[in-house]
């Protein structure tokens, strides 16, 4: 039988560390920081897909 | 990459929080990765100080290559490490058929539209069911 591996990291299924962050942002970072952030993601999607939309009509 | 970057490359773009990576797992890669976070100056993320200070440094190569999942905060936004989910080894589980995409030169690796439709259903948060949804509307499924 196979023995699960005990795993490490602040990462859990429920989502503990993602509404800590939300709280956090909410807390202590401005809107406009956030914001920033959120968008250099957005630039980063935009590549990412634009990659995507040429693989798909290759 | 996986999550909602993934969803965008796959068809559904859409402002996301994070970007979710899945390393691969042998020890100069992660010694690549764990210099990238200290780079961008990442922290643990939404764990408190006493909780932070018993986790081992998610920003040393031999932390993760314990293979664990991390939230974490950069100067640039969100990064989470993920490695399992589940029972499943994600790279193992991942890598087999992930698409190869050249983005300015830089090779990234993509999780494959059937993969990420199966990590989205096991994880089925709502937001998931609803990539899920809206990846099926845009492809026209």
């Amino acid at each position: 039988m196979a023995v699960r591996r005990e795993r490490i990291g602040n990462w859990s299924p429920d989502g503990k560390a993602e509404s800590a962050r939300l709280r956090r942002d909410y807390l202590e970072l401005a809107p406009a920081e956030r914001i920033k952030q959120v968008c250099e993601l957005s630039r980063f999607m935009s590549r990412v897909a634009e990659a995507g939309r040429r693989q798909r009509s290759a | 990459m996986i999550g909602g970057v993934a969803v965008g490359f796959h068809g559904y773009v859409r402002a996301t929080k994070d970007l979710d990576v899945v390393p691969a797992p042998d020890p100069s890669n992660l010694e690549r990765l764990a210099a990238v976070l200290r780079d961008l100056d990442a922290e643990l993320d939404g764990a408190g100080e006493s909780e932070a200070s018993e986790l081992p440094d998610p920003l040393d190569a031999d932390t993760l290559g314990l293979g664990g999942n991390w939230v974490l905060q950069t100067r640039l936004g969100r990064f989470d490490v993920m490695q399992w989910i589940g029972d499943s080894e994600l790279w193992g589980m991942l890598s087999p058929a992930a698409l190869e995409v050249d983005l300015d030169g830089i090779r990234v690796r993509v999780a494959s539209y059937e993969d990420l439709v199966a990590l989205k259903r096991q994880a089925g948060r709502p937001s998931d069911l609803e990539d899920l949804e809206r990846l099926r509307q845009a492809r026209g499924e």
